[in-house]
């Protein structure tokens, strides 16, 4: 077994809507840019994380295709676990170095949304819901999430302006964001008179589809040394499953998921909450961000709004959450989006976040969600030099 | 959906049958051969109740593709008289009358008609109690 697991690299594009990019070159471009940073080390295992290739652009087998991108004879393996592929590919990274049988992995994560019309990629991207007992309804992602978020109202009495507050810090730190979506202030009026979705969620509650790729080079500590000086480590890495359909949960105020797999990882890390200077966190709809900040202990159980109002959760503040605009404002290219929230950590740690920077953080959660809470995985990373 | 697909799910969808586990009574709706909280595999097929009442529900506005026309429509999450959670359309309900309604009852609804083939898929939608 390897002692440390590090992340010595990183590479990303702009979320947004690339014209002139296809998946391949989505997959490349983000690649090299990480493998470019450390002179391409040798890799001896690529990951792909992609949530749907198959119904957004018609291509399949793209393990082979990103191998084949970059001229690799390694093994390459896909992850799909919808919008959690990111999160689980580095997972699968962790394990594959830690083991000790890989030494150097390229993680990268693509998707190409915007080959179709809104309403088409909405569609397909909601294959992460249960087919035979959601989707058969005409349910899109977003009629679930809000169905999550008029219990959550409801049972706790919340008005839908702490989830407008949530949006409005998103999208400040966005703008600062070289490559956020959409990088331009909200406020919580604007939030207040944005059009309905499907009640009581609203259009600036989701986080908008968007073209991306974001790559990681993720290395034994002792391979790493040999060709960069300046590393993460990966301090703890865990996952867990809940019911594919809201339907068979004990509780739908909660990610059960997210609970089960943060505690692990706390455990693994050796570390208490307290000692987490930021948080990235799954905020694909609002709710799921106030959620969460209780499933990691940060809030009690229906006091995720108070936290929100109170405490705060801008990049000045206590424990700054998503301070790169989340997926809210940074956008949600969905199988890459948890390898965006992974490189943004790391940017931070490294101290290479530029005009988004905190203030010399040392210890980030990550938690990536995939579907409405079916997958949950909690990577944390650790600053080293 | 499939001629194959459509046979499969005609219980379920027809008649709103689940499974009941033999060994601890936990009732599913969601197909299942093995019981998810005992992981007992002596699950019997039930009928369930065809009345519930309203958990939550949304309005949705911005649909999936091809259910365009249907703009508004509502889901609800429903808890049926023995405690099992169904997400179904409640129908035969303005937006506006729904917020006031709790108790519900299922009705026989098409679901969707393939454009290309022309199979229509029927099944269970709920609607406010008469
Ligand atoms: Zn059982």
């Amino acid at each position: 077994m390897n002692d440390g697991v590090v992340i010595s690299s990183y590479g990303l594009l702009r979320v947004g809507e690339h014209w002139d990019k296809s998946l391949r070159d989505l997959i490349a471009e983000a690649s090299i840019n990480a493998l470019e940073k450390v002179e391409w080390p040798p890799v001896d295992k690529v990951l792909i994380a992609n949530a749907a290739s198959e119904v957004l652009t018609g291509q399949g087998n793209i393990s082979a295709l990103t191998a084949d991108q970059l001229g690799l004879d390694v093994p390459s393996v896909r992850i799909e676990a919808a919008d959690a592929s990111g999160g689980l590919a580095v997972h699968e990274a962790y394990l594959a170095v830690k083991s000790g049988v890989y030494k150097n992995i390229l993680v990268v994560g693509a998707e190409k949304v915007s080959e179709h019309v809104s309403a088409i990629s909405v569609h397909r991207s909601s294959i992460s819901l249960d087919k035979d007992y959601e989707l058969i309804y005409g349910t899109p992602v977003s009629s679930i999430y809000a169905l999550l978020m008029k219990a959550y109202m409801d049972k706790f009495k919340v008005s839908r302006e702490p989830f407008g507050q949530f949006a409005v810090e998103m999208h400040k730190n966005a703008v600062e964001n070289p490559y956020a979506q959409l990088r331009f202030p909200i406020d919580i009026r604007s939030y207040m008179e944005s059009p309905m979705v499907s009640d009581p969620l609203c259009l600036l509650d989701c986080s908008p589809l968007g073209d991306g790729a974001a790559a990681l080079i993720m290395s034994s500590m002792e391979y790493a040394k040999k060709f960069t000086d300046k590393y993460v480590e990966v301090a703890a890495s865990s996952a867990a499953s809940d019911a594919l359909s809201i339907m068979d949960r004990d509780s739908i105020l909660e990610f059960k998921a997210t609970k089960i797999a943060s505690e692990k990882a706390f455990k693994i890390a050796g570390l208490t909450r307290e000692k987490v200077d930021f948080l990235e966190i799954h905020d694909v709809y609002t709710v799921s961000a106030l959620i969460t900040l209780e499933d990691l202990g940060y809030a009690e159980k229906g006091a995720a709004h108070k936290y929100v109002m109170e405490r705060g959760v801008s990049r000045e503040g206590e424990l700054p959450v998503n301070p790169e605009g989340g997926l809210k404002a940074r956008g949600h290219p969905i199988g890459a989006t948890g390898i965006y929230q992974i490189v943004e950590a790391t940017m931070q740690l490294m101290e290479e976040a530029g005009s988004l920077q905190l203030n010399e953080p040392n210890v980030s959660l990550v938690q990536s969600m995939g579907g409405t809470g079916s997958t949950v995985i909690v990577n944390i990373l650790r600053k080293l030099f | 959906m499939s001629a194959p697909e459509i046979w499969r799910n005609a219980k379920q969808r027809y008649n709103l049958t689940g499974y009941r586990c033999k060994k601890c009574g936990k009732t599913f709706f969601t197909k299942r051969i093995v019981c998810r909280k005992c992981k007992s595999k002596d699950l019997e097929e039930v009928l369930l109740p065809w009345e519930g009442a309203i958990e939550t529900y949304t309005v949705v506005r911005s649909p999936i593709d091809g259910y365009e026309t249907k703009v508004p429509y509502i889901i609800g999450l429903i808890k049926l008289k023995n405690g099992v959670r169904i997400l179904s359309e409640i129908v035969d309900c303005e937006p506006t009358e729904i917020e006031k309604t709790k108790e519900v009852e299922l009705v026989f609804r098409v679901l969707s008609k393939d454009k290309e083939k022309g199979l229509i898929t029927y099944g269970f939608k709920f609607r406010p109690k008469t």
